[in-house]
């Protein structure tokens, strides 16, 4: 009974010895760590920038986090549902998985005005929720400066619910809130008969 | 340690100990029920062990709390074992109650509430050594000192031997490189239940069940692309034919001509191409003979391959009963019922998914059982039943891909006049409706939402969900369930289910111009009937197949989509009907065509489509097009509710029609878009409209009914407007009805023209509005 009892304590010696060797790796990683930032924090948040891909939706220029964007689709063929709300336009076939689309303007209650060429769906996702948004055509990626995107003004103008809205970026792109929208729960279909 | 290995060696543990825990409830369980020595010491036997391996198990990754626990319960079983004393209710529900707290605690990540599991089991701990304790006593003093040592003291001993195992392993230890390669030792020392077992993660499972039900619908678009190629070496054929018929003709032209320049170059190209199509030919007739040939032996590949991993995803019912004795004791317990549990079939075997998905049906059923069925053992007595209660449940395999799950209490029954009134309280059927059920029918009110006849709601059940619950579940899984109930004399829940998921039969079918797919289980009947067959009962609509009256619904209609005129096969007069059938009701729908039956690949939609209405999921076909799966059941529903609403509209348009009078129009345009624009103009006018699709058409529907007016559109095939009017004018018996022109033909010479011809107005199309129409023809009729 002794011996088994010296024997746990050679047991648990050993391992306190070689946590300590990990934990002083990991201060040490930590320190170096520290040391190759950069100092001044305060520059490090307010230059703080997003890449964004934007695309157009009737006459508008929106954007879109890229973080949120799974793949970028071509729209062929889409089936519509029916008896679910107007803004789903339907689903589609992503190599056998099943895309629901929807249409942005008319979940933000936009009148679509101006002509479109729907042809493009982007593909959001987050953790537990995903589905593609319309768009007529893909512009570009740029990263922009949060602390350049202006709020509000604007936006009551676009007519987009303030909630969904990142800002607007100088050159008067929509910057929409990927997060909000996918975390919406008024976008689930979740109908009873 | 590699924190990586401990992680996976935890995962290793949870399944572990999950597996003795449960060893250990159900044995305790059989103890309790069996009177028999030898097979109560062979149950104590078995409990032991699992106790033990469960102790050098959890001491292995650290869990000190449960190994101290599972310590206590190893000396009680082990006091047990060598008949130092019996075990009464009180301590194996304190035992339970131990395995149960294990178990909450090796499921938990929440710290928080793993220290209060912690608390609790330490407490139990004491009472279990308590217990036991002085359970040995009482023995040992009656047995007057027979032992010497008390249970404590057997306890020291048990635990000096384990620490001598322990010594023994350490021992082995020192021998290892490593912790790891001991705590893998550990694990692996353990013998394999049998040796052709394997372990797999069922996550494992689910994705090569999901790659090879992807290489379904390669499978299908293999199939489709072989038909292609088929199709292709048709054309050639034909092109060929074609050939063969003129090349001797071009012979001729060839030996004939002169070699001159001019005709040379035509006729080596036309040599040229000839040997071009040829190969061509050649090739695609190998390229389709292949192809088939692959298809062929592909698909039967994919459809062993399918065969197996379904029944590598089957699993035996008595993976999901093993629970509910338990289950049943402690409900009984809490409510002071006895109850007794019979189960029988366990060994059939079902697709995992279905396994999973009746979980909650079956603990909703038991727990209606034991709460609303069974009596009060007192009430039992008096009425001349055993006190003790029985459940049985029993699961049988029936012909093709069916099983049926009966859940059978004798309990009190149900009261369906209860359910009737629970109904109408909460607004389900009016009392009306109420009055003219029949008494199944009645019963089948239990599974909707809210109804209940349990006066009391208790936490165990009478909110009126739970059937609800299981309804919903069991049509999810395409299956059906029935009541069987008597008064005083039981229930009977009978569910039939299919015993393995993922592909089913499916119809194709078109509605307003799209597709739409109903599970064939489904649909007892396709067929066509002639309109005239389709008669009006209290303005609704209905037919009847095999002396059947049944309902008639348009699905257009139910699902709201534009409805297109309904395609009439020739002769103009029948329609396709699909007799749908879900908890033993059935309706006809009109559709626009069945397409045919085929296998059809079941998805389900993503998290943004958590539920829909009238459709349950989709389906992808060969070509790649995805096509709405319709749910049989919400159908039906919808398809009631529909006809209810329409009974009214009905009634309105009724009144309304007073006022012009039903004049008969008959409206001739070879678009169908016309046709139907100017048919519902017309209509929600007030007049009865019947349409033909050119002035042929149109001429024999004069023939056959009357009408009091007629708009034709000009541009049609076979006879145009023109035509058309001044054949009206020249028939006799048709020659005072007014004829209306409708067209995009503005000329004054075609004004002219129409007007020569006997047309009683001109409407152009350009500034063709609704109420010069409506204008003109109440100036006519």
């Amino acid at each position: 009974m002794q011996k088994s009892d010296s024997d746990a304590k050679e047991n648990t010696g050993l391992k306190v010895n070689l946590e300590s060797t990990e934990e002083e790796k990991r201060i040490l990683k930590q320190r170096a760590f520290q040391l190759a930032k950069t100092p001044k924090r305060d520059k490090e948040e307010k230059g703080k920038t997003i890449e964004v891909l934007s695309f157009q939706l009737s006459s508008e220029i929106y954007g879109i986090e890229t973080s949120f964007i799974k793949e970028v689709l071509s729209l062929k063929e889409i089936t519509p549902l029916p008896l679910t709300p107007p803004f789903l336009k339907g689903i589609m076939n992503l190599r056998g998985e099943i895309v629901s689309v929807i249409d942005i303007r008319t979940f933000f209650d936009l009148t679509d005005s101006g002509i479109t060429d729907l042809n493009r769906v982007l593909y959001l996702y987050s953790e537990d929720m995903s589905f593609g948004i319309l768009a007529d055509k893909i512009l570009e990626v740029t990263s922009i400066q949060l602390s350049s995107l202006h709020s509000q003004g604007l936006l009551t103008i676009k007519g987009i619910r303030e909630e969904y809205l990142k800002g607007v970026s100088s050159s008067g792109m929509i910057i929409l809130d990927a997060a909000k929208i996918l975390a919406d729960k008024r976008l689930i279909i979740n109908e009873e008969l | 340690m590699d924190e990586n290995f401990f992680k996976k060696l935890l995962a290793t543990y949870k399944i572990e100990a999950q597996e003795h825990l449960q060893i250990i409830s159900s044995g305790l369980l059989g103890y309790e029920r069996s009177s028999d020595k030898i097979e109560k010491e062979t149950i104590i036997e078995e409990v032991y062990r699992a106790a033990h391996s469960l102790k050098g198990a959890s001491r292995a990754v650290n869990q000190y709390e449960i190994e101290s626990l599972c310590k206590g319960l190893e000396s009680t079983f082990s006091s047990l074992k060598k008949g130092e004393f019996t075990a009464g209710p009180g301590l194996l529900d304190i035992i339970l109650k131990a395995v149960d707290l294990i178990d909450s605690y090796i499921i938990t990540d929440d710290e928080e509430k793993k220290s209060g599991l912690k608390e609790e089991m330490s407490l139990v701990e004491n009472e279990i050594t308590n217990i036991s304790y002085s359970g040995a006593k009482k023995q040992d003093e009656r047995s007057k000192g027979k032992k010497s040592e008390g249970s404590s003291d057997a306890k020291d001993k048990k635990v000096e031997k384990e620490n001598e195992g322990y010594k023994e392993s350490k021992g082995y230890e020192e021998r290892s490189n490593s912790r790891e390669e001991q705590l893998l030792q550990r694990v692996s020392d353990r013998p394999l239940p049998t040796s052709d077992t394997v372990r797999i993660a069922v996550s494992k499972l689910d994705s090569i069940f999901l790659q090879a039900e992807q290489l379904i619908s390669i499978r299908l678009s293999s199939e489709q692309t072989a038909k292609v190629l088929n199709d292709l070496q048709a054309n050639f054929n034909l092109w060929k034919k074609e050939w063969t018929k003129v090349n001797s003709a071009f012979r001729k032209i060839k030996s004939q001509t002169d070699p001159s320049k001019n005709n040379k170059s035509l006729i080596s190209f036309l040599e040229w191409n000839n040997d071009f199509f040829t190969g061509l030919s050649e090739k695609v007739r190998k390229l389709s003979r292949d192809s088939g040939l692959n298809n062929r032996q592909f698909g039967q590949i994919v459809n062993e391959l399918m065969d197996d991993v379904k029944q590598v995803l089957m699993l035996p019912f008595s993976s999901l009963t093993d629970l509910f004795p338990k289950l049943v004791r402690d409900l009984s317990r809490d409510l002071n019922k006895e109850v007794e549990l019979n189960i029988s079939g366990m060994e059939i075997q079902a697709d995992r998914r279905i396994l999973e998905e009746m979980h909650d049906p079956f603990i909703h059923l038991i727990r209606n059982c034991i709460d609303h069925g069974i009596e009060m053992p007192a009430e039992r007595i008096r009425k001349g039943k055993d006190q003790k209660g029985r459940i049985d449940i029993s699961v049988s395999r029936l012909g093709g891909n069916k099983l049926e799950i009966i859940i059978e209490d004798d309990g009190r029954g149900i009261d369906s006049a209860k359910v009737k009134k629970s109904a109408v309280d909460h607004e389900i059927i009016t009392e009306d409706e109420a009055k003219g059920l029949q008494e199944h029918e009645a019963l089948m009110l239990i599974f909707n939402s809210g109804v209940s006849t349990s006066r009391t709601i208790t936490d165990i059940s009478g909110h009126g969900l739970g059937l609800a619950i299981v309804g919903e579940k069991v049509d999810k899984l395409g299956g059906s369930i029935k009541v069987e109930t008597k008064p005083d004399l039981g229930t009977k829940f009978i569910i039939q289910l299919p015993h393995s998921l993922a592909t089913f039969r499916g119809i194709l079918l078109s509605c307003s111009g799209r597709l739409f797919v109903l599970p064939a289980l489904n649909v007892e009947q396709v067929l066509k009937i002639k309109t005239g067959n389709i008669k009006t009962v209290e303005n609704k609509e209905t037919i009847t197949v095999n002396n059947i009256p049944v309902s008639l619904v348009y699905l257009s209609d139910v699902l709201e989509l534009h409805k297109k005129e309904p395609i009439y096969s020739n002769g103009g007069s029948f329609i396709n009907i699909i007799i749908l059938k879900s908890n033993e009701k059935r309706i006809a729908f009109v559709v626009d065509e069945v397409l045919y039956e085929q296998e059809i690949l079941i998805k389900p939609f993503n998290k943004q489509l958590a539920r829909l209405k009238n459709i349950s999921a989709v389906t992808i076909l060969g070509d790649g097009k995805v096509v709405p799966v319709l749910n049989p059941s919400d159908l039906i529903r919808s398809a009631e509710k529909y006809s209810a609403s329409e009974t009214l509209e009905h009634e309105e348009t009724i009144q309304r029609e007073e006022v012009p009078g039903s004049k008969n129009i008959l409206v001739v345009d070879d678009s169908i878009t016309s046709r139907m624009l100017l048919k519902d103009i017309l209509e929600s006018s007030g007049y009865n409209v019947k349409t033909a699709i050119d002035g042929i058409d149109a001429i024999t529907a004069l023939k056959v009914d009357s009408f009091d007016l007629v708009v034709s559109d000009i541009e049609m095939p076979r006879m145009d407007g023109f035509e058309f009017t001044r054949n009206v004018r020249n028939e006799q018996k048709l020659s005072s009805i007014p004829v209306v022109l409708v067209t995009a033909l503005s000329r004054k010479e075609d004004r002219e023209k129409g007007i020569d011809a006997g047309a009683n107005a001109y409407i152009v199309k350009s500034n063709f509005d609704q109420s010069n129409l409506l204008d003109t023809i109440k100036r006519l009729i």
